[in-house]
C-alpha cells in the first residue's frame, strides 16, 4: 500500500489547526452516517471545536437495518465520544421522490432534502458552518458530470451562505478512501468503522434502481442485510445488493456466443462511465441454462471478457448481469454487485465461489417474497459505477 | 513558483520531500487527480493545472517535465474548431518530457498531422497493452501487461515523426514516441490502481527525466 507515503499525523494537526482557525470559537455542524468518511471528518471537527460542535445523524430512511441506532451508539462511546443527535426525515424523502424514475433527478431530490435538514439544523442552533466528510472521488464525478453525489455544492457552483446560511468546509477534499483509512486509525477511530465498506451518501436510494416504492425497498433492505452478512469475511472491498424491476424491454441475441441463453434488457437504466463521460445506458441480463450456469461462472475470465465484448459493440449498454437463479414469482429482480478497489475511482468484479453466490441467491429467493431473479453483476468500473445511479 | 491551486493540497506537500517539479495539465478528465497522486508518491510535486490556463507560465516555471491528463472531450472535433491552438503551440515548442495519457495523446497524435476517430471497439476496464518496442516508458514491460483504458476514441493513423510502441487487439496505437523527443502518448490509463505495472511506467518516464 502506497498510502505509507502520505503522513496521516502531519494531516490531522493541519486539519485540526485550519478548522480551528476557520471557526474561531463559533458553532459548527457535521452530519455523520457511521461511513468512515463522515465519522473521520466528524473526529477531526471534534477536536478542533470540542463542545462547540454539534453532530447529527440524518434518518433518510435509506439506510440499512437498524443503522442509525447502531451508529448514534458506536460513535457516542469512548474513544469517539461524539454527541450524536438522530433527526428522522424518512418522509421528507419519500414523499419528494414519489413518481421520480431518472437516476440524477433523484439525486438532486436527495440534496435538496437533506440540506434542507442541514440548514434548519444550523439555523436552529446557531451554526455558522457545516464540516464534512467529501473525498476527492466525491468532487471529481460531481463536477465530472459522471453523477450528482449529495455532497458536493461550493464545487458546482452552489452559494452555501446564500441558499443555506452556513459556509462549508471539508478537511478531507484532497483524500481518497485508502488515506481517509489511514487517518481514521490514527485517529483511533474504532477498525467497525474505519474498515467499513463504503455506503452512499442517498443510501439505498441508489440501490432502489428506478422509482422508490415502499416495497421495494424493504425486499431491498432483506437482501442487503443477506449479501452483507454472507461476504462480510472474503476480503472484498465493497458488496452489496441492489432491486431492479423485473420488467423487460426486449430480448437480444448475440450468435457468436453459442450459449444457450437468453439475453434480456430490463426498462430500468444504470449509471457507468466511458472515456470520462457519464452515461446512463441499458442493463441486460444474462440467462443462461440452469445446468451450465455454474461450468460458465468457474471460467471467471471468460464471463468478464463476454460481458466486454458486449459493452464494446452495443454503445447504449453499461451493465451486464449474470443469472444466479429465479423462481417462478415475484415482480423485483436482485443484482448482487461485489469488487475490489483501493480508491474506488477503478473497480474489479470481485469473483466468488459458485456454492457461496448460490447460498445467497437461495437465501434471498427464500425470504424476499416479491423478488423473482437474483443476479450477479459482471461489470467493472469503467465501464459501469460501482452503484447503480 | 509554481504552487498547487488549493490551499488545502498545498498544506498536504511538504517542500522539501520533492526532488522534480512535473505539473500535470487537466482535459478534465476523472483520473487527473490520480496521476497527481501517484507522482507525489514517486516524491514529484505535481500541482493539477486545467489545460484552460496559461501555459506558457508554466513553462517559463522552470519544470522538469509535464503531464498531460486525459478528459471527456472528442479531441478531433475540438481540435478542429481550434479549441486546442495554445495547448499546440505549447506541445510543440516545449523541451522538457511529456507523457500524453488518454484523450492527450489523441490530441498529441492530432497536432503532429495524425488522424484521430471513433473506435470501433471503445475498451472499457482490462485490456491486455501488447510491447512492441520497449522504449523507454514501456521498459521491462514485454511482451504484455494488463492495463485499464476507458476511451470511446482513438488513433487512427500514426504520423510519420513517432513510433509505435503498444498495441491491444481492438487499438492498434496504444503507446506511441515522438523521434528524437521524450515526448510520450498512452491510450490506456497507467494512473490508475488497476493497472498493473502503472507505477512502472512512471518511473521509466521520470528517468528520461533525470537523463
Amino acid at each position: 500500500m502506497l498510502a505509507s507515503e502520505f503522513n496521516a499525523e502531519e494531516f490531522i494537526e493541519n486539519q485540526i489547526e485550519n478548522l480551528r482557525k476557520e471557526v474561531k470559537g463559533g458553532k459548527a455542524l457535521v452530519a455523520v452516517s457511521g461511513g468512515v468518511d463522515s465519522t473521520t471528518c466528524a473526529a477531526l471537527a471534534y477536536k478542533a471545536v470540542k463542545e462547540n460542535l454539534v453532530c447529527i445523524l440524518i434518518d433518510t430512511g435509506f439506510m440499512r437495518v437498524n443503522e442509525p441506532e447502531w451508529v448514534k451508539k458506536t460513535l457516542s462511546k469512548p474513544p469517539l465520544n461524539l454527541p450524536v443527535q438522530i433527526i428522522k426525515a424518512e418522509e421528507n424523502f419519500m414523499k419528494s421522490l414519489i413518481g421520480v424514475k431518472d437516476a440524477e433527478e433523484k439525486r438532486r431530490i436527495f440534496r435538496e432534502e437533506f440540506y434542507k435538514v442541514l440548514s434548519s439544523t444550523a439555523k436552529k442552533e446557531n451554526c455558522k458552518f457545516l464540516i464534512q466528510g467529501t473525498i476527492a472521488p466525491d468532487w471529481i464525478e460531481t463536477k465530472g458530470g459522471i453523477k450528482t453525489q449529495h455532497n458536493v455544492l461550493t464545487q458546482i457552483g452552489i452559494k452555501t451562505e446564500e441558499k443555506y446560511g452556513f459556509t462549508v468546509l471539508e478537511p478531507l477534499v484532497n483524500l481518497y478512501k485508502d488515506q481517509v483509512r489511514v487517518v481514521a486509525k490514527a485517529l483511533n477511530i474504532p477498525k467497525e468503522i474505519s474498515e467499513r465498506q463504503p455506503f452512499p451518501g442517498p443510501g439505498l436510494m441508489v440501490r432502489c434502481v428506478g422509482e422508490v416504492k415502499k416495497e421495494k425497498l424493504r425486499e431491498l433492505k432483506k437482501a442487503t442485510e443477506i449479501v452483507e452478512e454472507k461476504l462480510m469475511d472474503e476480503g472484498i472491498q465493497q458488496y452489496f445488493a441492489a432491486v431492479l424491476d423485473e420488467e423487460f424491454i426486449e430480448n437480444q441475441f448475440f450468435p457468436e456466443l453459442s450459449l444457450n441463453y437468453a439475453a434480456k434488457i430490463f426498462k430500468n437504466l444504470a449509471t457507468g462511465v466511458k472515456g470520462d463521460e457519464r452515461a446512463y445506458g441499458k442493463i441486460i441480463g444474462i440467462k443462461v441454462e440452469e445446468e451450465f450456469r455454474r461450468k460458465i461462472w468457474s471460467d471467471f475470465e471468460k464471463l468478464i471478457f463476454l460481458q466486454s465484448k458486449i459493452i464494446s459493440e452495443k454503445k447504449d449498454f453499461t451493465r451486464v448481469l449474470y443469472l444466479i437463479d429465479e423462481k417462478n414469482e415475484g415482480k423485483y429482480a436482485v443484482s448482487i454487485r461485489a469488487i475490489k478497489t483501493r480508491d474506488y475511482m477503478t473497480a474489479d468484479v470481485a469473483q466468488i465461489d459458485w456454492e457461496t453466490i448460490r447460498d445467497i441467491t437461495r437465501e434471498i429467493l427464500f425470504k424476499c417474497s416479491e423478488v423473482k431473479e437474483v443476479y450477479y453483476d459482471v461489470t467493472p468500473k469503467p465501464p459501469a459505477t460501482i452503484e447503480y445511479e | 513558483m509554481m504552487l498547487p491551486p488549493n490551499p488545502q493540497q498545498r498544506l498536504n506537500m511538504n517542500k522539501e520531500k520533492f526532488n522534480l517539479k512535473v505539473p500535470v495539465v487537466s482535459l478534465g478528465g476523472q483520473y487527473n487527480h490520480l496521476i497527481s497522486r501517484m507522482l507525489s508518491e514517486l516524491k514529484v510535486e505535481s500541482p493539477i493545472i486545467p489545460a484552460i490556463t496559461n501555459l506558457n507560465q508554466i513553462i517559463e516555471a522552470n519544470i522538469d517535465g509535464l503531464v498531460f491528463g486525459g478528459g471527456p472531450q472528442r479531441v478531433y472535433e475540438d481540435f478542429k474548431k481550434g479549441i486546442f491552438n495554445l495547448l499546440h503551440e505549447i506541445i510543440i515548442k516545449i523541451d522538457v518530457p511529456c507523457l500524453c495519457i488518454c484523450a492527450a495523446h489523441q490530441l498529441l497524435a492530432l497536432i503532429y498531422g495524425g488522424e484521430v476517430g471513433p473506435a470501433v471497439y471503445p475498451e472499457f476496464g482490462p485490456v491486455e497493452i501488447e510491447v512492441v518496442d520497449e522504449d523507454e516508458i514501456l521498459r521491462g514491460l514485454k511482451p504484455s501487461f494488463i492495463a485499464w483504458s476507458s476511451h470511446n476514441d482513438e488513433v487512427k493513423k500514426l504520423p510519420k515523426q513517432f513510433r509505435l510502441l503498444a498495441k491491444s487487439k481492438k487499438c492498434l496505437i496504444q503507446a506511441v514516441k515522438l523521434e528524437n523527443k521524450p515526448v510520450f502518448g498512452v491510450q490506456f490509463h497507467p494512473e490508475v490502481y488497476h493497472t498493473i505495472n502503472g507505477r512502472r511506467i512512471f518511473e521509466n518516464f521520470l528517468s528520461a527525466i533525470k537523463r
